[in-house]
Protein backbone atom coordinates (compact mmCIF):
# COMPACT_ATOMS: atom_id res chain seq x y z
CA UNK A 1 0.00 0.00 0.00
CA UNK A 2 2.83 2.28 0.67
CA UNK A 3 4.54 1.91 -2.21
CA UNK A 4 0.85 2.67 -3.89
CA UNK A 5 0.71 5.26 -2.19
CA UNK A 6 4.57 6.66 -3.24
CA UNK A 7 4.02 6.13 -6.45
CA UNK A 8 0.32 7.99 -7.12
CA UNK A 9 2.40 10.60 -5.18
CA UNK A 10 5.25 11.18 -7.43
CA UNK A 11 3.41 10.93 -10.65
CA UNK A 12 0.41 13.20 -9.63
CA UNK A 13 3.37 15.51 -8.69
CA UNK A 14 5.23 14.90 -11.87
CA UNK A 15 1.97 15.16 -13.84
CA UNK A 16 0.17 18.37 -12.47
CA UNK A 17 3.46 20.56 -12.49
CA UNK A 18 3.88 20.10 -16.17
CA UNK A 19 3.92 23.92 -17.37
CA UNK A 20 1.97 23.28 -20.45
CA UNK A 21 -0.91 21.63 -18.32
CA UNK A 22 -1.40 24.89 -16.37
CA UNK A 23 -1.48 27.04 -19.07
CA UNK A 24 -4.20 25.24 -20.64
CA UNK A 25 -5.96 25.61 -17.33
CA UNK A 26 -6.03 28.95 -17.43
CA UNK A 27 -6.69 29.27 -21.25
CA UNK A 28 -9.46 27.61 -20.52
CA UNK A 29 -10.94 28.95 -17.39
CA UNK A 30 -10.59 32.35 -19.60
CA UNK A 31 -12.29 30.99 -22.43
CA UNK A 32 -15.27 29.64 -20.64
CA UNK A 33 -15.84 32.42 -18.27
CA UNK A 34 -16.01 34.93 -21.43
CA UNK A 35 -18.48 32.56 -22.82
CA UNK A 36 -20.59 32.47 -19.57
CA UNK A 37 -20.13 36.12 -18.67
CA UNK A 38 -23.96 36.85 -20.61
CA UNK A 39 -25.17 33.62 -20.17
CA UNK A 40 -25.36 34.08 -16.02
CA UNK A 41 -27.54 36.93 -16.58
CA UNK A 42 -29.88 35.47 -18.88
CA UNK A 43 -30.21 32.71 -16.80
CA UNK A 44 -31.87 34.49 -13.72
CA UNK A 45 -34.04 36.07 -16.24
CA UNK A 46 -35.40 33.01 -16.87
CA UNK A 47 -35.95 30.66 -15.15
CA UNK A 48 -38.50 30.41 -11.58
CA UNK A 49 -37.17 27.07 -10.73
CA UNK A 50 -33.90 28.46 -9.07
CA UNK A 51 -32.49 24.75 -7.73
CA UNK A 52 -33.04 23.21 -10.91
CA UNK A 53 -31.62 25.86 -13.19
CA UNK A 54 -28.82 25.69 -11.40
CA UNK A 55 -28.18 22.30 -11.84
CA UNK A 56 -28.81 22.78 -15.15
CA UNK A 57 -26.40 25.25 -15.61
CA UNK A 58 -23.69 23.56 -13.51
CA UNK A 59 -24.37 20.86 -15.61
CA UNK A 60 -24.09 22.43 -18.94
CA UNK A 61 -21.07 24.13 -18.09
CA UNK A 62 -19.17 21.09 -17.18
CA UNK A 63 -20.27 19.11 -20.26
CA UNK A 64 -19.16 21.94 -22.58
CA UNK A 65 -16.10 21.77 -20.94
CA UNK A 66 -16.29 17.98 -21.41
CA UNK A 67 -15.67 18.59 -24.82
CA UNK A 68 -12.64 19.64 -25.27
CA UNK A 69 -11.10 18.82 -21.92
CA UNK A 70 -11.00 15.08 -22.28
CA UNK A 71 -9.05 15.64 -25.27
CA UNK A 72 -6.67 17.50 -23.20
CA UNK A 73 -6.71 14.82 -21.01
CA UNK A 74 -6.07 11.96 -23.58
CA UNK A 75 -3.55 13.68 -25.50
CA UNK A 76 -1.19 14.81 -22.06
CA UNK A 77 -1.51 11.53 -20.59
CA UNK A 78 -0.60 9.58 -23.56
CA UNK A 79 3.35 10.24 -22.75
CA UNK A 80 3.37 9.17 -19.07
CA UNK A 81 3.57 5.35 -19.04
CA UNK A 82 5.84 5.14 -22.58
CA UNK A 83 8.32 7.73 -20.40
CA UNK A 84 9.62 5.23 -18.38
CA UNK A 85 10.92 3.45 -21.33
CA UNK A 86 11.82 6.49 -22.95
CA UNK A 87 13.80 7.84 -20.08
CA UNK A 88 15.02 4.43 -19.26
CA UNK A 89 13.55 4.60 -15.39
CA UNK A 90 12.03 1.35 -15.94
CA UNK A 91 15.09 -0.31 -14.94
CA UNK A 92 15.71 1.04 -11.84
CA UNK A 93 11.84 0.92 -10.81
CA UNK A 94 12.35 -3.06 -11.74
CA UNK A 95 15.76 -3.38 -9.49
CA UNK A 96 13.15 -2.10 -6.40
CA UNK A 97 11.04 -5.13 -6.80
CA UNK A 98 7.96 -2.63 -7.47
CA UNK A 99 5.88 -4.99 -9.58
CA UNK A 100 3.60 -3.83 -12.30
CA UNK A 101 0.07 -3.98 -10.57
CA UNK A 102 1.20 -1.75 -8.08
CA UNK A 103 3.10 0.32 -10.17
CA UNK A 104 0.38 1.42 -12.94
CA UNK A 105 -2.28 1.24 -10.51
CA UNK A 106 -0.08 4.02 -8.98
CA UNK A 107 0.33 5.59 -12.21
CA UNK A 108 -3.15 5.58 -13.39
CA UNK A 109 -4.80 7.43 -10.28
CA UNK A 110 -1.96 9.85 -9.50
CA UNK A 111 -2.18 11.07 -13.62
CA UNK A 112 -6.02 10.65 -13.57
CA UNK A 113 -5.95 12.81 -10.08
CA UNK A 114 -4.09 15.32 -11.61
CA UNK A 115 -6.17 15.75 -14.94
CA UNK A 116 -9.04 15.63 -12.02
CA UNK A 117 -7.43 18.55 -10.01
CA UNK A 118 -7.01 20.56 -13.32
CA UNK A 119 -10.58 20.71 -14.18
CA UNK A 120 -11.62 20.76 -10.42
CA UNK A 121 -9.63 24.04 -10.57
CA UNK A 122 -10.97 25.60 -13.56
CA UNK A 123 -14.60 24.78 -12.51
CA UNK A 124 -13.93 26.52 -9.54
CA UNK A 125 -12.64 29.42 -11.24
CA UNK A 126 -15.12 29.37 -13.83
CA UNK A 127 -18.55 29.12 -11.30
CA UNK A 128 -16.65 31.20 -8.59
CA UNK A 129 -16.37 34.54 -11.36
CA UNK A 130 -19.58 33.31 -12.66
CA UNK A 131 -21.11 33.76 -9.06
CA UNK A 132 -19.87 37.03 -8.70
CA UNK A 133 -20.23 38.52 -11.90
CA UNK A 134 -24.21 37.37 -12.06
CA UNK A 135 -25.15 37.80 -8.47
CA UNK A 136 -25.88 33.11 -8.05
CA UNK A 137 -26.41 31.59 -5.37
CA UNK A 138 -23.15 30.55 -4.29
CA UNK A 139 -23.99 26.88 -4.22
CA UNK A 140 -23.82 27.12 -8.05
CA UNK A 141 -20.20 26.54 -6.70
CA UNK A 142 -21.12 23.03 -5.22
CA UNK A 143 -23.62 22.11 -8.39
CA UNK A 144 -21.02 22.35 -10.10
CA UNK A 145 -18.24 20.26 -8.72
CA UNK A 146 -21.16 17.66 -8.35
CA UNK A 147 -21.39 18.23 -11.99
CA UNK A 148 -17.67 17.64 -12.51
CA UNK A 149 -17.74 14.49 -10.45
CA UNK A 150 -20.70 12.60 -12.27
CA UNK A 151 -20.28 14.13 -15.78
CA UNK A 152 -16.51 14.74 -16.25
CA UNK A 153 -14.77 12.14 -13.70
CA UNK A 154 -15.84 9.03 -15.55
CA UNK A 155 -14.63 10.22 -18.95
CA UNK A 156 -11.36 11.62 -17.13
CA UNK A 157 -10.74 7.64 -15.59
CA UNK A 158 -11.78 6.32 -18.74
CA UNK A 159 -9.26 8.49 -21.00
CA UNK A 160 -6.50 8.13 -18.93
CA UNK A 161 -6.79 4.71 -18.71
CA UNK A 162 -6.71 3.96 -22.42
CA UNK A 163 -4.16 7.23 -22.52
CA UNK A 164 -1.38 5.16 -20.36
CA UNK A 165 -2.22 1.44 -22.00
CA UNK A 166 -2.24 2.43 -26.19
CA UNK A 167 1.31 4.08 -26.45
CA UNK A 168 2.79 1.10 -25.29
CA UNK A 169 1.40 -0.57 -28.41
CA UNK A 170 1.90 2.00 -31.17
CA UNK A 171 3.47 5.83 -31.34
CA UNK A 172 2.34 8.02 -28.99
CA UNK A 173 1.37 10.52 -31.97
CA UNK A 174 -0.60 8.07 -33.96
CA UNK A 175 -2.64 7.40 -30.40
CA UNK A 176 -2.90 10.96 -30.46
CA UNK A 177 -4.13 11.95 -33.41
CA UNK A 178 -6.33 8.62 -33.23
CA UNK A 179 -7.68 9.37 -29.36
CA UNK A 180 -8.51 12.76 -30.38
CA UNK A 181 -10.30 11.53 -33.56
CA UNK A 182 -12.44 8.78 -31.73
CA UNK A 183 -13.65 11.60 -28.94
CA UNK A 184 -15.70 13.42 -31.79
CA UNK A 185 -16.81 10.32 -33.63
CA UNK A 186 -17.63 8.08 -30.58
CA UNK A 187 -19.09 11.02 -28.72
CA UNK A 188 -20.78 13.69 -30.30
CA UNK A 189 -21.62 12.24 -34.21
CA UNK A 190 -24.87 11.45 -35.15
CA UNK A 191 -25.14 7.53 -35.96
CA UNK A 192 -27.51 9.21 -38.97
CA UNK A 193 -24.30 10.96 -40.26
CA UNK A 194 -22.16 8.33 -39.58
CA UNK A 195 -22.40 4.90 -37.91
CA UNK A 196 -20.87 5.45 -34.35
CA UNK A 197 -21.64 4.43 -30.52
CA UNK A 198 -22.41 7.95 -29.19
CA UNK A 199 -25.82 6.70 -28.44
CA UNK A 200 -24.84 3.61 -26.61
CA UNK A 201 -23.87 3.38 -23.50
CA UNK A 202 -20.13 3.83 -24.34
CA UNK A 203 -20.75 7.14 -24.36
CA UNK A 204 -18.17 9.22 -22.79
CA UNK A 205 -19.01 12.64 -23.14
CA UNK A 206 -21.57 13.02 -20.26
CA UNK A 207 -24.66 13.15 -21.66
CA UNK A 208 -26.35 10.19 -19.93
CA UNK A 209 -25.45 11.47 -16.46
CA UNK A 210 -26.42 15.03 -16.91
CA UNK A 211 -29.84 14.24 -18.58
CA UNK A 212 -30.43 11.86 -15.48
CA UNK A 213 -29.41 13.64 -12.89
CA UNK A 214 -29.38 17.51 -13.84
CA UNK A 215 -32.09 17.22 -15.97
CA UNK A 216 -30.78 19.12 -18.96
CA UNK A 217 -30.60 18.64 -22.38
CA UNK A 218 -28.34 20.63 -24.61
CA UNK A 219 -30.19 19.38 -28.00
CA UNK A 220 -34.11 19.18 -27.96
CA UNK A 221 -34.24 15.83 -30.10
CA UNK A 222 -31.72 13.85 -26.85
CA UNK A 223 -33.85 11.09 -25.81
CA UNK A 224 -34.84 11.11 -21.63
CA UNK A 225 -32.16 8.84 -19.82
CA UNK A 226 -33.19 6.83 -16.58
CA UNK A 227 -30.79 7.24 -13.61
CA UNK A 228 -30.17 3.13 -14.29
CA UNK A 229 -28.75 3.95 -17.18
CA UNK A 230 -26.67 6.62 -16.29
CA UNK A 231 -25.61 4.66 -13.77
CA UNK A 232 -24.82 2.09 -15.59
CA UNK A 233 -23.18 4.64 -18.31
CA UNK A 234 -20.56 5.42 -15.43
CA UNK A 235 -20.34 1.37 -14.48
CA UNK A 236 -19.44 0.41 -18.50
CA UNK A 237 -16.80 3.53 -18.46
CA UNK A 238 -15.04 2.34 -15.16
CA UNK A 239 -15.44 -1.14 -16.20
CA UNK A 240 -13.53 -0.45 -19.76
CA UNK A 241 -10.40 1.43 -18.29
CA UNK A 242 -10.15 -1.26 -15.88
CA UNK A 243 -10.44 -4.10 -18.49
CA UNK A 244 -7.59 -1.47 -20.22
CA UNK A 245 -5.24 -1.32 -17.12
CA UNK A 246 -5.62 -5.14 -17.27
CA UNK A 247 -4.25 -5.34 -20.45
CA UNK A 248 -1.21 -3.04 -19.44
CA UNK A 249 -0.84 -4.81 -16.93
CA UNK A 250 -0.66 -8.21 -18.62
CA UNK A 251 1.10 -6.63 -21.38
CA UNK A 252 3.96 -5.30 -18.90
CA UNK A 253 4.34 -8.66 -17.28
CA UNK A 254 4.41 -10.59 -20.63
CA UNK A 255 7.38 -7.97 -21.77
CA UNK A 256 9.45 -8.83 -18.57
CA UNK A 257 9.20 -12.52 -18.69
CA UNK A 258 10.29 -11.97 -22.37
CA UNK A 259 13.53 -10.25 -21.30
CA UNK B 1 27.08 -16.39 -1.50
CA UNK B 2 26.36 -15.93 -4.82
CA UNK B 3 26.84 -19.02 -7.03
CA UNK B 4 26.23 -19.21 -10.37
CA UNK B 5 26.03 -22.11 -12.25
CA UNK B 6 25.79 -23.00 -16.08
CA UNK B 7 24.77 -19.83 -16.57
CA UNK B 8 23.40 -19.15 -20.06
CA UNK B 9 21.36 -15.99 -21.63
CA UNK B 10 20.06 -15.75 -25.07
CA UNK B 11 17.67 -12.95 -26.23
CA UNK B 12 15.33 -13.84 -29.38
CA UNK B 13 15.05 -16.92 -30.95
CA UNK B 14 15.90 -18.59 -34.55
CA UNK B 15 18.33 -16.97 -36.73
CA UNK B 16 18.18 -13.20 -34.74
CA UNK B 17 19.20 -15.31 -31.36
CA UNK B 18 21.81 -13.62 -30.07
CA UNK B 19 23.69 -15.70 -27.41
CA UNK B 20 25.03 -13.13 -24.40
CA UNK B 21 26.05 -15.39 -21.90
CA UNK B 22 27.34 -19.04 -22.69
CA UNK B 23 27.51 -21.73 -19.54
CA UNK B 24 28.69 -19.02 -16.80
CA UNK B 25 30.30 -20.68 -13.92
CA UNK B 26 30.96 -17.73 -10.96
CA UNK B 27 31.00 -18.07 -7.33
CA UNK B 28 31.01 -14.83 -5.53
CA UNK B 29 31.97 -14.71 -1.85
CA UNK B 30 31.02 -11.46 0.58
CA UNK B 31 33.54 -7.96 -0.46
CA UNK B 32 33.95 -6.50 -3.40
CA UNK B 33 34.27 -8.50 -6.51
CA UNK B 34 35.43 -7.02 -10.01
CA UNK B 35 33.63 -8.23 -13.29
CA UNK B 36 35.61 -6.79 -16.35
CA UNK B 37 35.38 -7.20 -20.56
CA UNK B 38 34.90 -5.61 -23.73
CA UNK B 39 31.80 -4.36 -24.89
CA UNK B 40 29.35 -7.07 -25.65
CA UNK B 41 31.31 -9.42 -23.54
CA UNK B 42 27.85 -10.06 -21.16
CA UNK B 43 28.88 -8.18 -17.73
CA UNK B 44 25.67 -6.17 -18.18
CA UNK B 45 23.17 -9.10 -19.02
CA UNK B 46 25.40 -11.05 -16.37
CA UNK B 47 24.50 -7.58 -13.42
CA UNK B 48 21.13 -7.54 -14.84
CA UNK B 49 20.04 -11.23 -14.27
CA UNK B 50 21.59 -10.71 -10.89
CA UNK B 51 19.39 -8.00 -10.23
CA UNK B 52 16.48 -9.77 -11.11
CA UNK B 53 15.84 -7.64 -14.20
CA UNK B 54 16.55 -10.15 -17.02
CA UNK B 55 15.23 -13.91 -17.01
CA UNK B 56 18.21 -16.56 -17.63
CA UNK B 57 17.41 -18.62 -20.38
CA UNK B 58 19.36 -22.11 -18.58
CA UNK B 59 21.39 -22.90 -15.94
CA UNK B 60 21.06 -21.34 -12.15
CA UNK B 61 21.75 -18.50 -10.04
CA UNK B 62 21.26 -18.26 -6.26
CA UNK B 63 21.87 -14.78 -4.42
CA UNK B 64 22.05 -15.28 -0.84
CA UNK B 65 20.43 -18.80 -0.76
CA UNK B 66 17.50 -17.35 -2.91
CA UNK B 67 16.49 -18.57 -6.07
CA UNK B 68 16.17 -16.46 -8.95
CA UNK B 69 14.13 -18.68 -11.03
CA UNK B 70 11.60 -18.09 -8.65
CA UNK B 71 9.54 -14.89 -8.15
CA UNK B 72 10.07 -15.48 -4.35
CA UNK B 73 13.62 -15.46 -4.87
CA UNK B 74 13.89 -12.62 -6.87
CA UNK B 75 11.64 -10.41 -4.20
CA UNK B 76 13.97 -11.59 -1.69
CA UNK B 77 17.06 -10.41 -3.45
CA UNK B 78 15.43 -6.96 -4.47
CA UNK B 79 14.24 -6.07 -0.74
CA UNK B 80 18.24 -6.23 0.00
CA UNK B 81 19.94 -5.07 -3.58
CA UNK B 82 21.33 -1.52 -4.48
CA UNK B 83 21.42 -1.24 -8.24
CA UNK B 84 23.29 1.35 -10.70
CA UNK B 85 22.69 0.03 -13.97
CA UNK B 86 25.12 1.14 -17.31
CA UNK B 87 22.14 2.92 -18.70
CA UNK B 88 20.63 4.83 -16.11
CA UNK B 89 17.54 6.93 -16.66
CA UNK B 90 15.94 9.68 -14.08
CA UNK B 91 12.89 11.51 -13.81
CA UNK B 92 14.29 14.88 -15.24
CA UNK B 93 10.94 16.40 -14.07
CA UNK B 94 11.83 15.65 -10.47
CA UNK B 95 14.88 17.30 -7.75
CA UNK B 96 17.26 14.75 -6.80
CA UNK B 97 16.06 14.70 -3.12
CA UNK B 98 12.68 13.99 -4.38
CA UNK B 99 13.68 10.60 -6.92
CA UNK B 100 15.95 9.59 -3.86
CA UNK B 101 12.94 9.39 -1.68
CA UNK B 102 10.95 8.15 -4.58
CA UNK B 103 13.21 5.24 -4.72
CA UNK B 104 13.56 5.03 -1.11
CA UNK B 105 9.86 4.21 -0.55
CA UNK B 106 10.01 1.80 -3.50
CA UNK B 107 12.76 -0.21 -1.69
CA UNK B 108 10.42 -0.08 1.54
CA UNK B 109 11.88 2.43 3.46
CA UNK B 110 8.98 3.61 4.94
CA UNK B 111 9.31 5.26 7.91
CA UNK B 112 9.14 9.05 7.26
CA UNK B 113 11.57 10.11 9.64
CA UNK B 114 14.09 7.67 8.85
CA UNK B 115 14.01 8.09 4.49
CA UNK B 116 14.52 11.30 5.57
CA UNK B 117 17.48 11.08 7.17
CA UNK B 118 18.50 8.02 5.09
CA UNK B 119 17.99 10.56 1.70
CA UNK B 120 19.82 13.38 3.37
CA UNK B 121 22.75 11.00 3.99
CA UNK B 122 23.47 9.40 0.80
CA UNK B 123 22.88 12.76 -1.17
CA UNK B 124 25.83 13.90 1.20
CA UNK B 125 27.47 10.99 0.83
CA UNK B 126 27.59 11.87 -3.19
CA UNK B 127 28.27 15.32 -2.69
CA UNK B 128 24.89 16.94 -3.55
CA UNK B 129 23.32 18.35 -0.72
CA UNK B 130 23.65 21.99 -2.43
CA UNK B 131 21.69 21.27 -5.90
CA UNK B 132 19.41 18.45 -3.85
CA UNK B 133 16.28 20.90 -4.46
CA UNK B 134 17.46 21.20 -7.96
CA UNK B 135 15.35 19.65 -11.15
CA UNK B 136 17.37 16.99 -12.46
CA UNK B 137 17.06 18.29 -15.81
CA UNK B 138 19.38 20.73 -15.08
CA UNK B 139 22.32 18.16 -13.66
CA UNK B 140 25.67 17.20 -15.69
CA UNK B 141 26.02 13.85 -16.37
CA UNK B 142 28.53 13.30 -13.71
CA UNK B 143 25.72 14.65 -11.22
CA UNK B 144 23.38 12.26 -12.86
CA UNK B 145 25.79 9.55 -12.25
CA UNK B 146 25.62 10.47 -8.59
CA UNK B 147 22.03 10.85 -7.98
CA UNK B 148 22.10 6.84 -9.19
CA UNK B 149 24.64 6.15 -6.63
CA UNK B 150 22.70 7.72 -4.35
CA UNK B 151 19.12 6.06 -5.40
CA UNK B 152 21.70 2.62 -5.05
CA UNK B 153 22.44 3.01 -1.64
CA UNK B 154 19.36 4.81 0.04
CA UNK B 155 18.03 1.54 1.63
CA UNK B 156 21.58 0.36 3.01
CA UNK B 157 21.85 -2.73 0.61
CA UNK B 158 23.33 -5.79 1.43
CA UNK B 159 23.63 -6.56 -2.14
CA UNK B 160 25.41 -3.83 -4.44
CA UNK B 161 25.48 -3.97 -8.22
CA UNK B 162 27.09 -1.40 -10.11
CA UNK B 163 27.73 -1.22 -13.44
CA UNK B 164 30.21 1.42 -14.50
CA UNK B 165 29.55 3.88 -11.51
CA UNK B 166 32.36 5.91 -12.21
CA UNK B 167 31.46 6.70 -15.73
CA UNK B 168 31.21 10.43 -15.94
CA UNK B 169 32.56 11.26 -12.27
CA UNK B 170 35.66 13.94 -12.09
CA UNK B 171 38.69 12.35 -11.04
CA UNK B 172 37.96 13.89 -7.44
CA UNK B 173 34.73 11.96 -6.95
CA UNK B 174 35.89 8.47 -8.70
CA UNK B 175 38.46 8.64 -6.01
CA UNK B 176 35.95 9.27 -3.68
CA UNK B 177 33.21 6.54 -4.43
CA UNK B 178 35.65 3.80 -4.94
CA UNK B 179 36.51 4.57 -1.53
CA UNK B 180 33.04 4.54 -0.50
CA UNK B 181 32.76 0.94 -2.60
CA UNK B 182 35.59 -0.82 -0.62
CA UNK B 183 33.93 0.56 2.80
CA UNK B 184 30.71 -0.54 2.32
CA UNK B 185 32.31 -3.98 0.52
CA UNK B 186 33.28 -4.81 4.52
CA UNK B 187 29.68 -6.20 5.07
CA UNK B 188 28.20 -6.70 1.64
CA UNK B 189 28.69 -8.15 -1.37
CA UNK B 190 29.72 -5.45 -4.27
CA UNK B 191 29.71 -6.42 -7.89
CA UNK B 192 31.64 -3.52 -9.58
CA UNK B 193 31.42 -3.30 -13.58
CA UNK B 194 33.62 -1.58 -15.18
CA UNK B 195 36.08 -0.31 -18.59
CA UNK B 196 38.07 0.94 -16.26
CA UNK B 197 40.88 -1.47 -14.98
CA UNK B 198 42.53 0.57 -12.85
CA UNK B 199 38.91 0.68 -10.65
CA UNK B 200 39.37 -3.15 -10.08
CA UNK B 201 42.59 -3.45 -9.72
CA UNK B 202 42.35 -0.72 -6.65
CA UNK B 203 39.23 -1.78 -5.00
CA UNK B 204 38.67 -5.82 -6.11
CA UNK B 205 39.79 -9.05 -3.76
CA UNK B 206 38.43 -11.19 -6.45
CA UNK B 207 37.65 -10.42 -10.52
CA UNK B 208 36.24 -12.21 -13.56
CA UNK B 209 37.11 -11.69 -17.09
CA UNK B 210 33.98 -11.79 -19.57
CA UNK B 211 34.83 -12.27 -22.87
CA UNK B 212 32.13 -13.22 -25.54
CA UNK B 213 30.04 -14.25 -23.10
CA UNK B 214 32.45 -16.46 -21.71
CA UNK B 215 34.51 -16.09 -18.47
CA UNK B 216 38.12 -15.99 -19.48
CA UNK B 217 39.58 -15.28 -16.65
CA UNK B 218 38.63 -15.56 -12.20
CA UNK B 219 40.69 -15.30 -9.85
CA UNK B 220 42.34 -12.19 -7.98
CA UNK B 221 43.44 -8.93 -9.78
CA UNK B 222 47.11 -9.56 -8.85
CA UNK B 223 47.43 -12.82 -10.52
CA UNK B 224 45.97 -11.14 -13.66
CA UNK B 225 48.78 -8.77 -13.69
CA UNK B 226 51.49 -11.80 -13.53
CA UNK B 227 49.86 -13.20 -16.49
CA UNK B 228 51.87 -10.62 -18.00
CA UNK B 229 55.00 -11.10 -16.78
CA UNK B 230 57.81 -11.22 -19.54
CA UNK B 231 55.31 -10.06 -21.88
CA UNK B 232 55.54 -6.07 -20.98
CA UNK B 233 58.35 -3.75 -23.57
CA UNK B 234 58.97 -0.25 -23.79
CA UNK B 235 59.97 0.17 -27.50
CA UNK B 236 61.45 3.54 -28.71
CA UNK B 237 60.77 4.69 -31.80
CA UNK B 238 62.99 7.39 -33.06
CA UNK B 239 60.93 8.17 -36.53
CA UNK B 240 57.71 7.18 -34.88
CA UNK B 241 57.33 3.80 -36.86
CA UNK B 242 54.68 1.63 -34.70
CA UNK B 243 55.69 -1.64 -34.17
CA UNK B 244 53.43 -4.23 -35.27
CA UNK B 245 54.61 -7.72 -35.20
CA UNK B 246 51.88 -9.36 -33.06
CA UNK B 247 52.26 -6.55 -30.24
CA UNK B 248 49.70 -4.12 -28.61
CA UNK B 249 50.38 -0.69 -28.08
CA UNK B 250 49.26 -0.35 -24.78
CA UNK B 251 50.01 3.28 -24.68
CA UNK B 252 52.58 5.99 -26.01
CA UNK B 253 54.39 8.85 -25.59
CA UNK B 254 56.19 11.42 -28.00
CA UNK B 255 59.60 12.18 -26.05
CA UNK B 256 62.52 14.01 -27.87
CA UNK B 257 64.53 10.94 -28.84
CA UNK B 258 61.27 9.65 -30.35
CA UNK B 259 58.03 7.82 -29.97
CA UNK B 260 57.77 6.01 -27.05
CA UNK B 261 55.39 2.84 -26.73
CA UNK B 262 54.38 0.09 -24.06
CA UNK B 263 53.77 -2.85 -25.72
CA UNK B 264 52.07 -5.99 -25.08
CA UNK B 265 53.27 -9.39 -26.91
CA UNK B 266 55.06 -12.41 -27.04
CA UNK B 267 58.19 -11.89 -29.34
CA UNK B 268 59.89 -8.64 -29.78
CA UNK B 269 63.18 -10.14 -31.49
CA UNK B 270 62.61 -7.30 -34.33
CA UNK B 271 62.90 -4.64 -31.81
CA UNK B 272 66.40 -5.04 -30.00
CA UNK B 273 65.93 -1.93 -28.19
CA UNK B 274 62.90 -2.87 -26.55
CA UNK B 275 63.36 -2.41 -22.57
CA UNK B 276 61.14 -5.32 -20.31
CA UNK B 277 58.84 -3.83 -17.79
CA UNK B 278 57.01 -4.35 -15.35
CA UNK B 279 53.41 -5.61 -15.80
CA UNK B 280 50.20 -3.78 -14.86
CA UNK B 281 46.74 -5.06 -14.11
CA UNK B 282 45.98 -3.02 -17.81
CA UNK B 283 48.86 -4.94 -19.25
CA UNK B 284 47.82 -8.45 -17.72
CA UNK B 285 43.69 -8.04 -18.92
CA UNK B 286 45.86 -7.04 -22.42
CA UNK B 287 47.55 -9.86 -22.32
CA UNK B 288 44.82 -12.43 -21.96
CA UNK B 289 42.16 -10.59 -24.28
CA UNK B 290 44.99 -11.43 -26.56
Amino acid sequence: MKKFLGVLRYEYSMSIRRRSLLVIMFLFAAFFIYLWADAGVQFQQREDDITQALLAEAAQTVFFLNLFFPVIVGVSSADRAVRDDKLGVREILRSTGLGNFVHVLGKYFGVAFSMLTVELVIVILISTILVTLSALPLAFVLYSLLAVMLISAPAIFFVTAFSLACPLVMPVRVYQIMFTGYWYWGNYLSPQVLPTVSNTLLNASGRFPMIAFFGEKVATNWASVSHTEAVANILILLGCAALALTAMIAYLNWREKRA
Amino acid sequence: MIEIKNLHKTYGSGPKAVTALKGIDLSIEQGMYGLLGPNGAGKTTLMRILAGIVHASAGSVWVNGNDMKTDQGRRQVKAQLGYLPQELGLYPDLTARQFVDYMAILKGVDDPQLRKKRVQAVLEMVSLLDVADRKIKGYSGGMKRRVGIAQALVNNPRILIVDEPTAGLDPEERIRFRNLLVELAAKRFVLLSTHIVGDIGQTCRNMTVLSKGEVRYQGNPAELTQLAKDHVWTITSPDGAKPNAGLTIVSMQHMPEGVNYRVVGADVGRYPQAVQEQPSLEDGYVWLMK
